[in-house]
């Protein structure tokens, strides 16, 4: 080999990364080559010795941010999760004080209809009577109507749980503030 | 894959095949434990990357945060110090980006009160002035030498991290380590 080795050439065969057929005979040779090679070998030992481990301080630093953010991005889900399940634990209280209506009595039975009272009977208007399977204008148990979330400009989320009862309107606010990361 | 480069990982592979799987099920303990065994890695390698332990710090804390979303994704463990390697490049590229032009390499002068004849320099100048070296080159000639030169990975896992081919990555490496012999022996000279 009578040319000089590219720079580029000579920095990958000193860590052995390309195939040295050639380059170490003409190192032998070549004073330029040489020089450069060497101290091509240096700028990689200097750079595999650099002792810059990080500092105890900045680890720890480090660590107390991650976890420090991952603690505020887990929170809010627990404070909805709570929220739902106190959401739950009022409609539940709810069905429990107001027991459903015992079933109504079955109707007697009537074996037979005089004619007279038959006649009377068609000549009057129809009555409205209640269908069969409708217990009729009874109060009703209370339970949950809608559920929905209420932005608030000035303040966190609400949870408005409106139930069947209409004096009964449950309102749930979260007491801690969503961060956006 | 294994990841010979990364002794450590190697060593604990079993508890961080465990722990990965307790803090996919959301075990805090558990990802504070993988947090503590990768911590120096990442903030080393981002303070290598960046020059400055203040945006390494971000840097690292920017990296676990996303671990942590993407934990589920693990199929195996041999994924994971690759992966830390390549998330840690991406958001440090991303904050040089964002940062203002640092000073010119260039225009950086070592500070050396007394240099002996023999022009021997501490390991804190050693230090300054390879920063600045490495300031000189690319993203990709940057991140292809920290990992090859200073985290002593191999050329094929250099490629893998930084998702190029090893013909691309060698080329990196050989432009790289010409620009910090050149700016070396320039700075040297100047010292003598």
């Amino acid at each position: 080999m009578t040319q000089h080795v590219p720079e580029e050439r000579l920095a990958i065969y000193v860590s052995g990364d390309v195939e040295a057929s050639g380059i170490r005979e003409h190192l032998q040779i070549c004073e330029r080559c040489g020089q450069i090679a060497a101290e091509l070998e240096q700028t990689c030992s200097l750079l595999a010795s650099v002792g810059d481990e990080p500092a105890a301080e900045d680890l720890a630093e480090v660590r107390r941010r991650v976890l420090g953010r991952l603690k505020r991005r887990q929170r809010p889900v627990w404070a909805w999760s709570t929220a739902a399940a106190v959401a739950t634990g009022v409609a539940l209280a709810c069905f429990l004080e107001y027991p459903a209506e015992p079933p109504l009595p079955a109707a007697p039975q009537i074996a037979a209809v005089p004619p007279a009272l038959q006649e009377a009977a068609a000549q009057q208007p129809p009555e409205r009577r209640p269908q069969p399977g409708r217990a009729g204008p009874t109060r009703v148990a209370p339970g949950i109507r809608s559920v929905a979330l209420v932005n608030q400009p000035d303040g966190p989320p609400l949870i408005k749980i409106a139930t069947t009862d209409p004096r009964v309107l449950i309102l749930l606010a979260s007491d801690e503030r969503t961060k956006t990361e | 894959m294994a990841v010979p480069w990364m002794a450590h990982f190697m060593l604990e592979q079993d508890l961080l095949r465990e722990w990965i799987k307790k803090a996919k099920a959301g075990d805090p303990d558990a990802f504070e434990r993988i947090l503590l065994l990768h911590e120096r890695t990442v903030l080393r390698f981002a303070e290598r990357l960046l020059g400055n332990s203040e945006d390494a710090k971000d840097a690292a804390q920017e990296v676990f945060v996303r671990l942590h979303r993407h934990l589920g994704r693990f199929r195996e463990e041999s994924e994971f110090g690759p992966w830390l390697y390549r998330v840690t490049a991406n958001v440090c590229h991303d904050a040089r980006r964002r940062r203002k032009p640092a000073v010119p390499a260039d225009e950086i002068e070592i500070f050396d009160p007394a240099p002996t004849p023999e022009q021997e320099l501490t390991a804190a100048q050693n230090h300054a002035l390879l920063m600045s070296a490495l300031e000189t080159l690319s993203e990709h000639e940057r991140a292809a030498i920290v990992l090859r030169d200073m985290e002593s990975c191999t050329t094929a896992e250099v490629a893998r991290i930084l998702g190029s081919s090893e013909t691309t990555v060698r080329s990196q490496i050989s432009t790289g380590r010409v620009k910090i012999r050149n700016f070396l022996m320039k700075k040297l000279r100047r010292r003598a």
